[in-house]
């Protein structure tokens, strides 16, 4: 009790300061959490892509839609999808080509009030794409049932156990709202995405590739027959598997008579650059942040033992030992600093929520808690140390003779 | 002076008394001006767009009135100068240009009843494709081949029929082999020379960001070459900078007064326990005010001394260190920016520090004295 009294004593008279250095620790810690939040997003993208079956003989196409593109034989012109759908077909037919994926196909559905995306994933984006679980297994009924397999991904399905059924809501082409029961058979670890090829340019990054929203996958082959008619195409580009890397020169030639051509291999590396620079951009701010934080940590620890110092004459009196008094203020200044790090643990956990209902706008980032036990937790220890061993420097020069004396001059 | 003087005496006496806590609050002010030093280099605009070299700046654009007839001899003016590329701009009315679907698409672009195109003679400029194919293969630029980029805009219009559609200028058959995110068209040099065109207007981008004496001596050749040209330079991006670099510099001031809030009960800390001058003074006759005085005295010049060592630090740290963790590379400051980081620097930590200089002031002497007893 009379611990909690004295810790209680140094906090009312410097409650300013404590609230000040809770505040600036948080806030570095916060934007320290941000920083690797994003640099594992780009680093979640590319172990996601590379976790696909594609290989090195795998490219990105993006189809050229112009001019030349757009007239068939006789002349005529063309929609774009015609003109698309025309060179996929050429591209099919190519000595070597395996296999032309395409986005999955959408359908904007609701579930339990959240809006949702139902993606439709065909026997070639099985193959190649399917994605790491939580928990569950990917695809394996092929047979069409009443209640059809899904993979669900995103907050929205947080509580949703595997196994479950669930009842969700879509609206057909012509506006009427139908209902499809589904089996969920697996969960995708978080922050889900699924493939969405819709980005063309002269770089491509593995998280361009992805879309990043809550997603229920379907499997096509045990699709009710009505469904798939008002699944709406997702992206306008495709990857393209060669069958080896014996054919792997000509096809590319050949391929880049309809279009630009990012070889898989490509596109790995430069996102693997990417995510380096990423860090660079985003590590410096919070650096500083931690340098000041770490600073006013130090400084409020000064402070605090030497507004108290003085005082440790009269306790010494009393029959407390320089050991005993010097490890209660230690603890004010730690229990400031645990303060810090569990705000930022509330805020790590409750992120996700923010992000989910638009509360918060941190573009695109993973927050997870081993970021709290590998940099957030290390960093606060180490600061800490580095406060209480110079403030017990200080500390253990005084003998409680000099203090009484300095208390009463 | 005397206040000065006595203020720097004041700073010396801090000193002796309380060694540590002095040297941790000139050290964390001297953090927190680095920090605010390399936050104005990062995200000021005005510094990063300068850092990127950004085109905006280098661009100037030389409007003719009336149009200049032009030729392959015309940019031959700018040789010698650091010239990126130039753009030769040029307007064809509506009536030289054969469309099937002219009327509703051209007739909503374009309400002037011309057809803006251009002409990059260095090859240089960087279009951004929305489709197909948007840079000229060497044989179509050698060659004035009647091949063109035109605008995504004109493209996602394009009417979709089983007709063929032709696009004829002053009835050549020009190919469309792709579609920029621009709302202009382009044609190769050559061919903008072969069809005879004049030009309205050219466009002048250069390699690096021109000083004033360059300004002004490329100002000097063009109205010496085209005495009638209008030039714009990149004067109203910079105001539009200008406009723009309050509203920046409050929100790094912010970060800096947040963080120097941490060090001022450090400061507190030294006057309140150097309470026995502040009687002194007051015994001595001096008012509230000429105390308070004193004391914004005393921060003015401990954050003009922290100020100097900061920035001391940062010039000489800046290739080592500084440079290597800009967000945006090649960031450069010059002294007018370390004098704008001075007075800054020195007004918000006065700010920042008065609030806690008020609460060491008591409201009389017997209220200083019995607090020191």
């Amino acid at each position: 009790m009379k611990h909690l009294k004295f810790i209680f004593s140094l906090y009312s008279k410097n409650w300013l300061s404590a609230i000040l250095l809770i505040f600036v620790t948080s806030v570095s810690l916060f934007t320290l959490t941000n920083a690797i939040g994003k640099y594992q997003f780009y680093h979640y993208s590319l172990d996601l892509f590379s976790s696909t079956k594609l290989n090195d003989h795998d490219v990105y196409f993006m189809p050229f839609v112009s001019e030349d593109q757009r007239k068939d034989p006789e002349s005529n012109y063309l929609s774009m999808e015609q003109a698309t759908s025309n060179a996929v077909q050429q591209i099919k037919n190519t000595a070597g080509v395996e296999a032309v994926i395409q986005s999955p196909f959408l359908i904007s559905g609701e579930y339990k009030g959240n809006s949702l995306l139902m993606a439709i994933y065909d026997r070639e984006l099985n193959e190649k794409f399917s994605l790491p679980l939580e928990t569950g297994t990917w695809f394996r009924n092929t047979a069409k049932t009443k209640n059809a397999e899904a993979i669900a991904g995103g907050y929205s399905f947080q509580n949703v156990q595997v196994g479950s059924a669930i009842h969700v809501e879509y609206k057909k082409g012509n506006g009427i709202t139908k209902e499809i029961d589904l089996k969920i058979v697996g969960k995708l670890k978080d922050p889900s995405a699924f493939p969405n090829f819709s980005l063309s340019g002269t770089t491509i990054f593995a998280d361009d590739i992805w879309k990043w929203q809550d997603v229920l996958i379907l499997n096509q082959k045990n699709l009710p027959d009505d469904v798939g008619k008002d699944a709406q195409v997702s992206g306008s580009n495709f990857f393209i598997s060669i069958r080896s890397q014996a054919n792997y020169d000509a096809a590319v030639r050949s391929i880049e008579q309809f279009g630009t051509v990012k070889p898989y291999r490509k596109i790995l590396s430069d996102s693997s650059i990417n995510a380096e620079n990423k860090i660079r951009q985003n590590l410096p701010i919070p650096l500083f942040f931690l340098f000041i934080s770490s600073m006013t940590q130090l400084s409020v620890s000064v402070l605090f033992v030497n507004k108290k110092i003085p005082e440790f004459g009269i306790y010494y009196l009393y029959g407390c030992t320089k050991f005993r008094y010097f490890c209660s203020l230690m603890i004010c200044i730690t229990a400031l600093a645990l303060v810090s790090v569990l705000i930022n643990f509330v805020m790590v956990v409750e992120c996700p929520a923010l992000l989910h209902y638009g509360i918060l706008n941190l573009g695109h980032v993973v927050f997870d808690c081993r970021q709290i036990f590998s940099f957030v937790l290390p960093y606060e220890i180490i600061s800490l140390l580095c406060s209480i061993l110079f403030c017990f420097s200080i500390f253990r020069k005084k003998t409680p003779i000099e203090l009484y004396r300095r208390l009463e001059s | 002076m005397k206040q000065w003087s006595l203020a720097f005496d004041n700073i010396k006496n801090l000193f002796r008394k309380n060694k540590l806590i002095f040297m941790l609050f000139f050290i964390g002010m001297t953090v927190c001006i680095i920090c605010f030093i390399y936050f104005y280099g990062n995200t000021m605009s005005y510094k990063v767009n300068e850092a990127k070299n950004l085109d905006l700046l280098r661009t100037y654009r030389i409007t003719f009135s009336p149009a200049e007839q032009t030729d392959h001899h015309m940019p031959a003016f700018l040789d010698g100068e650091p010239v990126e590329d130039i753009i030769l701009q040029s307007e064809i009315p509506f009536q030289k240009i054969q469309y099937q679907e002219m009327n509703s698409i051209f007739k909503e672009m374009y309400q002037n009843g011309a057809v803006p195109f251009c002409a990059s003679v260095k090859n240089r400029t960087t279009l951004y494709a929305e489709q197909g194919r948007v840079t000229f293969h060497p044989d179509e630029l050698e060659n004035a081949s009647p091949v063109l980029i035109v605008p995504y805009l004109f493209l996602s219009r394009h009417s979709i029929s089983n007709q063929d559609h032709p696009l004829l200028i002053d009835g050549t058959r020009f190919r469309m082999i792709g579609a920029c995110t621009l709302n202009t068209f382009y044609i190769p040099v050559n061919t903008f020379f072969k069809m005879g065109l004049s030009s309205t207007g050219m466009k002048v981008v250069f390699k690096n960001i021109l000083s004033v004496q360059q300004e002004q001596a490329f100002y000097r050749k063009i109205n010496a070459r085209f005495p009638s040209a209008k030039i714009t330079g990149p004067e109203p991006f910079k105001e539009f900078q200008k406009e723009n670099a309050p509203t920046e510099l409050f929100m790094v001031g912010i970060v800096y007064v947040m963080a120097l809030i941490s060090f001022m009960f450090l400061m507190k800390y030294m006057i309140d326990e150097n309470r026995r001058e502040l009687v002194i003074y007051s015994i001595a006759g001096a008012s509230q005010r000429q105390i308070s005085r004193q004391l914004i005295l005393q921060i003015t010049l401990l954050s003009v001394l922290a100020s100097i060592a900061a920035i001391a630090l940062y010039v000489c740290f800046y290739n080592l260190l500084f440079s290597k963790i800009n967000i945006t590379e090649n960031i450069t400051y010059n002294w007018r920016d370390y004098g704008i980081i001075l007075i800054f620097s020195v007004l918000l930590a006065d700010l920042t520090a008065y609030p806690f200089l008020l609460s060491c002031r008591a409201k009389s002497i017997v209220q200083l004295k019995n607090k020191c007893e």
